[in-house]
Formats: C-alpha cells, sequence, structure tokens
C-alpha cells in the first residue's frame, strides 16, 4: 500500500522547499512574545487580538500548517498581555485579503506554506494596513512578509523585514531586533 | 573488592548538582527581567528531528539529547565528533587509545567495541557496518567538519525507531543545506608539527526547490613520537631464544623504545547532498588508514615495534536516496533507498618465531586480515496527522536490508609474499553469504492537552541469524509549571551479533554457538526548567544490560567435553576463547547541564556532568566491578565569548573525566590454573582523573574579506589514558612487571587554520 502511495504521489506537485523548518508550536510561542515587543501593538489591537491564519486551497502542507498554528495559538494564554482569537482563511487573491484584515480587524496575519509565488502582491496589498504579517517560510521575508522563522544549526532565527514593518507601522523594540536577522 | 566507595560518589555528586541546579534557578530567577531573554530563550531551543523521526523542540522530544551547533564547533576548536562529544555534549564521553576512539554513554562503555553500541547516523542514514557492527567516531568518520550543520546526540536505548547498535544512544550527523554553506569555501589548519588538513566545499542553489552542498576533505598525521617502557614478553616457545620484537631485529624479548615512525592516519574524505523538490540524494566516501604505536588489546606476541608498515584500512561509501511528499494534510510518506559499501584490511607484521610457525621459513610473517560487507534497503514510512495539527500522530514504517559479508585471514611470507596457507577465519561459514534483515516500526505520538505528551512505539526486528526482537519506547512529557517540563521514559534498545562475533575463528578462537542480541532495558527521568535565557536539566536513568557478547575463556573441562563430543578443532591453543552472551550490567545515575548567554547574548556557557554507578558482571572476574576504561563520573564545560562581529570570539571547554580503570583491569589470563594468581595484575591499575583545556580564537582577517581564521591550544593535565602498553605477563604467564604501564596522552597540541569564502 505503502509503495503504491509513494509512487502516485510522485505526481505530487507540493515541492519539499516549501516545508515548514521550524516547529509550528516554536513559531506561535514566538510570534505571541514577539508582539509584545511591538511599541504599537497594544493601539492597533485594541482589547482583542484577532489573528487571520492564511492557508491555500487544496495545498495539504498549507491547511496542516494553518490548523497546527490554530491550535498552538489558542493553547497559548495571551498574545501581547491580551486575549485572542484565531480564524482560518483560504486564500482567494490580495485585495480579497486586504478587505478580509480590514473588516474583522485582524491585527496578525499568519501565512502558512504554499504562498511563495504571490507574496510579492500580498505585500502590496496589506503595505497599508497597520498589521503583523508572519510567514511560516524563511523565503517570504526577504519578499515583503514582516515576521519570519528559518532554521540555522538546528536552531531557530527570527527574520524581520524592517522596511515592511516601517510600512505595516510595526515598530519593533531594539531589545529583539538585535536578536534577529534584518532585512531592509 | 567493594564498590561501596563508588555509591558515596554518586551521593556526593548528586548533592553538588542539586546544589548547581538551586542556584541556578535563582540565578536564572533574576535574569527572567532581562529585556528579549523571553526571545532569546525560545530561540535556544534545540530543534531535534532524530528521537521520534520528526521535527519538535529537543524539550519535547521523548530522549534526553543534546544538539551542538556548526558555530559551537568552531567557537571551541573542535576537531572531530569525538572531541566534539567529549568537549560539548551530555552523558556521552570517549576515550582514545591512540587509534580508534572507545565511546560509551552514562557509565557504561565497552571496549574494543569497534562503536557498536551506538548508532551512527549522517543525515539519518546508519553507518554502522555489518561486519563488526562499526562506525568511526575519530577523525575517520568521513564528514568535512565545516560541512557540518549541527550534531543530535540522543542518549538512552533508541532502538524503537532505528534497530541493531542504538544501546547507548544515537548520534545523528546533519549536513548543512545551501543556504547557511552559499558559496565556495577552502579550508587549511594544521595542528603544528604532528598533522594537517585541507578541504573545500561549496554549496549552491538552483532556483526555488534545487540545492547541492558538497565537500572535500583530506586529513594527514604523523606523529608525535611516544616513548614506551620495556615490556618482557619473555622466551619465544619456537626459538628457544627470548622473543624478538622488531622488525629482523635481535632477540632481546623487550617491546621498548621510542615510536617515530607507527602513529600516523590519512583520511580523505567526501561528502554530497542534494536536493530538487520532494526528492534528497546524500552521498559519502571515504578512506581512514591508520597506524598506533601499540596494541590496546592483549596479544599473545607483540607486532614488530615502530613498523610503519602496521596498519588499519577501512573504505566506506553509501549512497541515499529519498524521497517525501504529502498527498493529503493527514497523510505524509516517505520511500528511501540506499546502498553501502565497507572494507577493512589489518596488516601486521611479526617476526616472533611462535607467530611464524612455518617449516624452513626465517622471515617476519604478515600477517592480513580482509573483510568486506555490502548491504542495500529499502525504508518505507507513512505519518498520519489524524487531526491535522499534530495533536494524535501515527507513524508507521519498514525497512528491509540485504546484506552481504566476507572476510578471511592470510599468512604471508612478509619478504616474498607468498602465502603460507590457505585462507582461515573464513566468512560466513558455508554458503550462506546474504542476510535479510527486516524491521518494522509503530510510533504514537497524542497530545490531550497543551501540558502533556505521550509517546508510545516499538519495532520489531528479524534477521535468520537471530530470534526477533522487540524494542519497545513509552515516554510522557508533562509541562508541569511555567517553563519547566517533566519527561518520564522507558525505552529497550538490541544490538544484533556482528558477523565477525558469531562465525569467525582462529587457532585461539573457537566459533560462537546460537549469540543471542544484546539486550538493554531503561528507565529515565528528566526535568528540564527554563528561566529567561538560561536553562537547567537533571535527570535520573537506570539501566539494565543482559547478554552482552564478550570472550569466555575456555576451561579444562570444556576441552575435555568438546574433544568427547569431536567438536574440538585440530588446531586449537589451550587458551583459546569463545563468544558468548556472559556479561550483564547494572547501572544507575544522573546526568545535569546548565546552559545560557548573558551580556546580551554575548556571552555563552554551558555546564554538563554526568555520574553513574556501574556494576558488570562477567565471566572473567565473576563478581560485580565497575566496567574497565569508563568513567564513573564525567562531563564538560565551556565559556565563550563574541566581541562582535568584525572581531574575535574566544572561547574556553574543559572536559574532566574521573578516575577509572584501564582496559583488561578485571581479566584473568589462565583461568584453568588453579594455583596461578589468575589476575595479570597485581594490583588493579586504575587511571587518575583527566582534565582537558582548550582555549580557540577565531574571527575574520581584518582587512581581507572573506578570510577567517581559528587557532586553538589544547592542554591535558595527566598524561595517561586507560589502556595497558604491553603485557605485565610474559609467554609463559610469569608475571614480568608489578606495575602496567598505561597508554600515553599527546598533552599539548595547538593547532591554527584559515578559511576562505567565496561567496556568490
Amino acid at each position: 500500500m505503502l509503495v503504491g502511495a509513494a509512487t502516485s504521489s510522485l505526481l505530487a506537485r507540493r515541492a519539499a522547499a516549501e516545508s515548514i523548518a521550524v516547529p509550528i508550536r516554536l513559531q506561535a510561542e514566538l510570534l505571541a512574545k514577539m508582539a509584545s515587543y511591538d511599541r504599537n501593538f497594544q493601539a492597533r489591537t485594541g482589547e482583542r487580538v484577532r489573528t487571520l491564519l492564511l492557508t491555500k486551497l487544496g495545498d495539504p502542507e498549507s491547511a496542516r500548517a494553518g490548523a497546527e498554528m490554530k491550535t498552538a495559538l489558542a493553547s497559548i494564554p495571551s498574545i501581547g498581555g491580551l486575549p485572542h482569537d484565531e480564524e482560518l482563511a483560504s486564500y482567494a487573491d490580495a485585495a480579497a485579503l486586504a478587505d478580509i484584515c480590514r473588516a474583522r480587524k485582524v491585527s496578525i496575519l499568519y501565512v502558512a506554506p504554499g504562498f511563495s509565488q504571490q507574496v510579492d502582491t500580498m505585500r502590496e496589498a496589506v503595505s497599508e494596513l497597520s498589521l503583523l504579517t508572519v510567514g511560516s517560510l524563511a523565503d517570504y521575508v526577504p519578499n515583503g512578509i514582516v515576521l519570519g522563522f528559518d532554521l540555522v544549526s538546528g536552531r531557530s532565527k527570527l527574520l524581520v523585514n524592517l522596511t515592511q514593518a516601517r510600512r505595516q507601522q510595526i515598530d519593533f523594540r531594539a531589545e529583539v531586533l538585535k536578536l534577529t536577522r534584518v532585512y531592509e | 573488592m567493594t564498590f561501596g566507595r563508588g555509591r558515596r560518589h554518586v551521593g556526593r555528586t548528586l548533592v553538588f548538582a542539586v546544589h548547581v541546579f538551586g542556584l541556578s534557578v535563582s540565578a536564572s530567577a533574576r535574569a527572567v527581567d532581562e529585556s528579549g531573554t523571553d526571545v532569546q530563550a525560545l530561540l535556544d531551543e534545540n530543534i531535534v528531528t532524530t528521537a521520534s523521526k520528526s521535527l519538535e523542540t529537543g524539550t519535547a522530544a521523548p530522549a534526553t539529547s543534546t544538539s551542538i551547533t556548526a558555530e559551537d564547533l568552531r567557537r571551541y576548536g573542535i576537531h572531530s565528533l569525538d572531541e566534539a562529544i567529549n568537549f560539548l555534549s551530555l552523558g556521552v564521553v570517549t576515550a582514545n587509545p591512540l587509534r580508534d576512539p572507545d565511546i560509551g554513554s552514562r557509565g557504561v562503555l565497552v571496549t574494543g567495541d569497534h562503536g557498536n553500541h551506538i548508532l551512527l547516523l549522517i543525515n539519518g542514514h546508519a553507518v554502522n557496518e555489518p561486519l563488526y557492527g562499526s562506525a568511526q567516531f575519530g577523525r575517520g568518520m568521513g564528514v568535512p567538519l565545516e560541512m557540518i550543520d549541527h550534531l543530535e546526540v540522543v542518549i538512552g536505548p533508541g532502538s524503537v525507531l532505528y534497530g541493531s547498535s542504538a544501546m547507548f544512544g544515537v548520534i545523528n550527523v546533519i549536513t548543512k543545506r545551501a543556504k547557511d554553506f552559499a558559496g565556495t569555501h577552502v579550508i587549511a589548519e594544521t595542528e603544528v608539527g604532528k598533522s594537517y588538513r585541507v578541504a573545500g566545499g561549496a554549496g549552491y542553489q538552483f532556483g526555488h526547490e534545487t540545492e547541492l552542498t558538497l565537500a572535500i576533505g583530506y586529513y594527514a598525521q604523523k606523529g608525535p613520537s611516544f616513548t614506551f617502557g620495556p615490556q618482557n614478553f619473555g622466551v619465544d616457545d619456537v626459538s628457544g631464544a627470548p622473543i624478538v620484537t622488531t622488525y629482523k631485529g635481535p632477540a632481546t624479548g623487550i617491546w621498548s623504545g621510542t615510536a617515530h615512525n607507527s602513529y600516523y592516519s590519512y583520511v580523505p574524505e567526501a561528502v554530497l547532498r542534494f536536493s530538487s523538490g520532494n526528492l534528497e540524494v546524500n552521498l559519502r566516501g571515504a578512506t581512514y588508514k591508520r597506524s598506533a604505536p601499540y596494541a590496546a588489546y592483549l596479544s599473545p606476541v607483540p607486532g614488530d615495534f615502530d613498523y610503519p608498515d602496521n596498519y588499519d584500512l577501512d573504505r566506506s561509501a553509501s549512497a541515499d536516496i529519498a524521497y517525501r511528499v504529502r498527498p493529503t494534510a493527514v497523510l505524509d510518506l516517505a520511500a528511501r533507498v540506499y546502498g553501502d559499501t565497507f572494507d577493512t584490511q589489518r596488516i601486521y607484521t611479526v617476526s616472533a618465531s611462535s607467530n611464524c610457525i612455518y617449516r624452513g621459513n626465517t622471515s617476519p610473517c604478515l600477517y592480513h586480515w580482509t573483510g568486506t560487507s555490502q548491504w542495500v534497503g529499502t525504508e518505507l514510512q507513512g505519518s498520519f496527522n489524524w487531526l491535522q495539527d499534530s495533536s494524535l500522530v501515527t507513524l508507521v514504517g519498514a525497512d528491509v536490508r540485504v546484506v552481504s559479508v566476507q572476510a578471511k585471514q592470510d599468512v604471508q611470507n612478509a619478504d616474498t609474499l607468498a602465502y603460507h596457507e590457505s585462507s582461515t577465519n573464513v566468512i560466513p561459514i558455508g554458503n550462506d553469504k546474504v542476510e535479510e534483515v527486516l524491521g518494522a516500526y509503530l510510533q504514537q505520538t497524542w497530545t490531550p492537552a497543551p501540558f502533556i505528551a505521550l509517546n508510545a512505539g516499538a519495532r520489531i526486528d528479524a534477521s535468520e541469524r537471530y530470534d526477533p526482537v522487540i524494542s519497545p519506547r513509552f515516554a510522557a512529557n508533562l509541562a508541569a509549571w511555567r517553563g519547566g517540563t517533566i519527561k518520564l521514559i522507558y525505552a529497550e534498545a538490541f544490538r544484533a551479533p556482528s558477523w565477525n562475533e558469531a562465525q569467525s575463528s582462529n587457532v585461539n578462537l573457537l566459533t560462537a554457538e546460537s549469540l543471542r542480541p544484546e539486550r538493554v532495558r531503561s528507565v529515565e527521568a528528566v526535568l528540564e526548567q527554563k528561566l529567561g535565557a538560561q536553562r537547567v536539566l537533571f535527570g535520573v536513568f537506570r539501566s539494565w544490560w543482559t547478554d552482552l557478547i564478550d570472550l569466555h575463556r575456555l576451561t579444562t573441562q570444556e576441552y575435555i567435553d568438546l574433544a568427547a563430543q569431536e567438536k574440538l578443532p585440530s588446531l586449537l591453543s589451550f587458551s583459546a576463547q569463545q563468544y558468548r552472551n556472559i556479561t550483564s550490567i547494572d547501572n544507575f545515575g544522573f546526568n545535569a547541564r546548565f546552559e545560557g548567554s548573558f551580556l546580551g547574548n554575548k556571552a555563552h556557557y554551558a555546564l554538563n556532568a554526568t555520574s553513574a554507578f556501574t556494576s558488570r558482571v562477567d565471566d572473567e572476574y565473576g563478581a560485580s566491578h565497575p566496567p574497565a576504561v569508563t568513567p564513573q563520573m564525567f562531563g564538560n564545560a565551556r565559556i565563550a565569548y563574541e566581541f562582535g562581529e568584525r572581531y574575535p570570539v574566544i572561547g574556553l571547554a574543559a572536559h574532566f573525566v574521573g578516575k577509572r580503570p584501564a582496559a583488561r583491569t578485571f581479566e584473568k589470563y589462565v583461568p584453568q590454573i588453579a594455583h596461578f594468581d589468575p589476575y595479570r595484575f597485581a594490583k588493579f591499575p586504575y587511571v587518575e582523573p583527566q582534565l582537558e583545556l582548550r582555549l580557540t580564537v577565531s574571527g575574520p582577517v581584518p582587512v581581507v574579506p572573506g578570510l577567517s581564521y581559528r587557532a586553538s591550544l589544547d592542554y591535558a593535565f595527566s598524561d595517561e589514558a586507560p589502556y595497558i602498553v604491553g603485557r605485565p605477563v610474559d609467554n609463559h604467564n610469569v608475571r614480568t612487571s608489578p606495575t602496567a604501564q598505561f597508554a600515553p596522552v599527546d598533552r599539548f597540541r595547538g593547532t591554527v587554520g584559515l578559511q576562505y569564502d567565496f561567496l556568490p
């Protein structure tokens, strides 16, 4: 059975290059911590943190990462000291994404795997929003996602796109920026 | 002899460890208020894949593990895997007989086992070969150091997912991805006056999904020279004169002098890692030629002293092709095919007449052992993430392997290379040249609540050479309080008898009969506490080892019984031995680790300590005794400071091992003769504690972009290694020396190296 399944999967389109490198549970904890080091976080968020978990329709890797992040975030008591809700959403297009973020007052957008080709347009769509975008993959950050995670020598590494962070009114404190790899 | 002192030492060190734990928690509590330390603490979490074949943090893994980063290897002047283990890991230790390092864990080490009680993986590919079960943990490992991304050292029984040999644990060498090895790199390094190493490597990405990393290296070492005191080997049984101990030399019976030519090693090595989409290919090849100035394990007659053409040569190559896919959000599939080839030679020239009994010949004899093994296999694995959030995951896999082994011994005239006789010690016995090995495993993980994770699994291994073996593991991980985790682990592991143990024979060795796999069971409780950027681990363990394979010296009654059953070979000496399942070990102890960073993450430190009380019962000594070579207390400490990106990093590392008995301490030499004092030593030889310090400076060379340096100084305080040189009794079992001479230690070493990076 396994042989057959493995053979048929040769036709699968998912690429290992978009696999998660840092465990989702750890990504969730880092996300929650990093949010509290954003000087504008509470002003932007209000009384409750709303996180949108963006997945790609028909992409198993993406679907699983979104589901796992939802469970992981739900187990964390607070994000940036505030209560929080998480919601899964499938990506349609960049404009619709921006509309959803505005309408639902999303303060954190987590981008699951599968969007390497869409990150550029996504960046343009949310640039005018006060929003922390978080990428599940390291490759997203140089292309415009504000915060991401990489694995270097068996340890996780935080990546920050500072230019994009400024555009989206994210103001990380220097204490944590020195722990990150910064892209400008 | 009693070992009460050992129990007291465990108690004292336990009190010390608890004290350190208390101090560290207190210090950490103060550190938690520093800004950014909570993020730093998360970034310092090790990410591991070895313990459960899945991506997880070290804290969540169902085993105690150490992750050693490439940065650590560079900061602390590490040159080989055994150095990394000694200076940087928890619970594992090596000992150096100047040939291949012995490796042990948690107070247990089996001398001369070729590393076959610990499983070595390179990118998940098992390296231990079937003839001896051997793997190289020193310079002969076969991976250029600069290519290593990190090392995962998992301690405790690990057969649940990996099968044979994972008794001490599993070491996984993970090589770099292209993004972390980008460009082309050239390295030259020398241990001044003793060795040099050159290496080159490259890492390139082709588009978004394809990448290639490769590295080649060459290491050459000669010396230092060591001086050995006189070892009296007595009178030659054949010539009646004193034994000749040098190549065509005088008959003095004395083995001694300064060895200038017989301590060397040469290691060409190459690794390649290629991935494209879901496909990953790993290739590796290495040869390892080495010579030691003395024999660490007893030979009745010594090889010729300082003879440069006595050497061992191993050659190995492997290929591993893996394909992974996630067809649905629930299911992951992985298929892997692999193949390995290994061959070994041991060349050994002896001028003593009693080891060269061939009528009419006066030339020295050249003993030539050769062995080859090849194996190919496939592993299929499915992972079912039932709820898609990793809270309930079933891992199922099967590994089918076909193994072929051949070995033989020849004796030649050392001058003419003419063969004296037909090959002996031929493996395999009979026509069955191929072994089929099947392993199947199942692992279930369940996280019923965020604060508790359960892991249960078992693997069955079957082969025609032994009865099926089941290796279970149960682990519970409880996030007991803020930053605190408690792990409870029960695990079993086994080691299949090597082909050499099962089938070898010679004039001093009777072929084994019905060897069973060695077994170990272990229970472990571990507490991990994170507070700010500091982390503390404290774990206690107990393990039971049974059916360990060792050499049994035949008794007079056994000779009589063999003769009566007409099973006595025509050529068998009266001190012959036979591999049997005769040894058991019972041990308990603790592991402790305290690590973290301070001064704004510029200073990094770690302290690892292990203490154990180990009781070994074997055929030779009878009553329980500590295992030879194995320190019952050992550990390491390190601290490094980074002055800034363009400035040096200074690292100081220390490795400590406690007092321990030397190899062969508890062996008897004539158990069948009652009126002789059966032990080789009038007083059991214990080696004094050893402390080794290493200071390393590394950083970029100013003004020359891309060029970096590393320099280290290493000093060992003791000049004794836990191995015996020569023999304290002569060829006629007459004790000639009241004390043992210990093997020497290369006490002072200095290394300098340069690396140039051609960045893309």
